[in-house]
């Protein structure tokens, strides 16, 4: 290798060691908040046994899970038929407001994302303790990739 | 080393090389697929491949990438430098199935063209966590492609060396849209922390030893010769150089190899005309002075490579005082006979 070639590689390198363990750090801390679970998961044995609220969709079924002493929540969801988006996220949200827009004007980085889906298959996903005791649920289906919601299931 | 152009010089060694990076890359994307399976049946196939073809030309990136400098720390790795051409396509062409398969499943069933899907679907170039990842790993992939397609010695030569290794230089570039890609897209939707650890880790470990041994190569570079007489320069004893074997001295800014040979001295330039690769740290093979890099072979007596091949490396003069080795950095002519310096026992 010539001179000038060695030094370009120790300058880019230097440069990468500075550089890339940055982008690392600074992506990680960017990851929303989100539940201590894996967000890929099959419906896990320890389903909650109470099916507190159910929202009954054309391509999907929702439950609202929870233990007989509503200490514990769950969202269930059942794909009955294979989704138009690959993957998807699903975001707990502030209340859907009456009226149109509202899907487009839904903000990400204003929610606490719950779990990621994929176009088959059943997933549960832990729920965090919430002051408003579940008495009202807004749910988003957010497409990550288009940066677009999808639908809003609200309980 | 040929005298013409084929599309592969096959010869046992690539093909051995070329059978292990099939058996490993097999092996590894069959264990992927079962695993895979097992933890999550409903996977779908497109998914599938999606990511065990990601995981996998990650993993081959950052083997590449690490080649480079291990040879520089250790030559018992240079058997892995002599085929990294046929991984570097491979990994391309990994890269390759996994970028098609994700522009087909999120990009493909939409009324917009889907490369322009994936550059224009998502605009959120101030949001880290929203950041458009995808369109990273398409440059990426575009910098993959590029050298995949150049990566023959036909382009080599019609390019020039230099401008084919600049082009060449952008795999570190595309490294880190590569891992910017995995860290602002699937790691933003997965909590589990074993994945950043993994990019951590291979991130750290081509730093660290990218920098070791440019460090290494610079005190090769800083070593001062005091001692200079009539134009020539002390450099060692003759001792140091074992028989078949060269040392290597940088002079004027000019890395230059000292070769023991049939019980001469002979100096040439240390830069292979192929590659750049460093002759002096090859050896005499049929009595040529074979580059460790891709086997270029050069006379020591003149620099010349033996016909029907014509490629040339400067010469230069050198001497053994009291078993001294003396060498001129004035460079002859590539291709200059020199009688060399005989070694007197």
């Amino acid at each position: 290798m010539m001179r000038p070639l060695r030094k370009r590689h120790l300058q880019v390198w230097t440069a990468w060691a500075v550089l890339i363990p940055a982008g690392i750090v600074f992506a990680w801390l960017a990851i929303p908040d989100m539940v201590p679970v894996k967000l890929l998961q099959a419906p896990a044995a320890g389903l909650l046994p109470v099916i507190k609220k159910t929202s009954d969709k054309k391509d999907y079924t929702i439950n609202l899970r929870t233990d007989p002493g509503n200490t514990q929540w769950q969202l269930e969801w059942k794909n009955k038929s294979v989704l138009m988006v690959p993957s998807a996220v699903i975001y707990k949200a502030s209340p859907n407001p009456s009226g149109g827009g509202a899907l487009e004007s839904f903000r990400p980085e204003n929610a606490i994302l719950v779990g990621r889906i994929e176009a088959r298959g059943d997933y549960v996903f832990s729920l965090q303790q919430d002051s408003t005791g579940y008495n009202q649920l807004h749910f988003i289906l957010y497409d990550f990739i288009h940066q677009k919601a999808i639908e809003y299931i609200n309980f | 080393m040929s005298a013409s152009y084929a599309a592969v010089g096959w010869n046992r060694q690539k093909k051995i090389y070329d059978w292990l990076i099939a058996g490993f890359c097999t092996s590894y994307l069959v264990l992927f697929i079962s695993l895979s399976l097992v933890f999550n049946e409903q996977v779908t196939f497109e998914t599938l491949l999606i990511r065990s073809t990601s995981t996998l030309a990650v993993l081959l990136l950052h083997v590449i990438l690490a080649i480079g400098p291990l040879c520089r720390l250790n030559k018992k790795f240079l058997p892995l430098l002599y085929n990294r051409r046929h991984l570097g396509v491979t990994m391309f062409t990994l890269s390759l199935v996994h970028g098609s398969f994700g522009i087909f499943q999120f990009h493909a069933l939409g009324n917009i063209n889907p490369i322009l899907s994936l550059l224009t679907s998502n605009t959120n170039f101030n949001s880290l966590s929203a950041f458009p990842f995808q369109a990273l790993g398409f440059l990426a992939l575009v910098i993959f492609f590029l050298m995949a397609i150049t990566s023959h010695d036909f382009w080599l030569h019609h390019l020039s060396p230099k401008v084919w290794k600049t082009l060449h230089m952008f795999v570190y570039l595309a490294y880190f849209l590569v891992v910017m890609h995995v860290m602002l897209g699937v790691i933003q939707y997965e909590s589990n922390p074993v994945f950043v650890i993994i990019i951590f880790a291979g991130a750290t470990t081509l730093v660290t030893l990218h920098l070791l041994s440019g460090i290494k190569e610079r005190k090769t570079d800083n070593r001062q010769f005091a001692l200079q007489q009539q134009g020539f320069v002390y450099v060692c004893g003759v001792k140091d150089i074992e028989n078949s074997r060269a040392k290597i001295f940088c002079i004027d800014k000019e890395r230059i190899a000292v070769y023991r040979h049939e019980n001469k001295l002979f100096a040439v330039h240390n830069v292979c005309k192929h590659q750049g690769g460093p002759l002096g740290e090859g050896k005499i093979l049929d009595g040529c002075i074979t580059c460790p890099w891709h086997g270029y072979q050069y006379l020591p007596q003149n620099g010349q490579s033996p016909p029907p091949f014509r490629e040339k490396v400067s010469t230069y003069d050198v001497k053994i005082v009291d078993n001294k080795v003396w060498l001129n950095p004035a460079a002859s002519a590539e291709g200059t006979e020199r009688p060399g310096a005989e070694i007197k026992d």
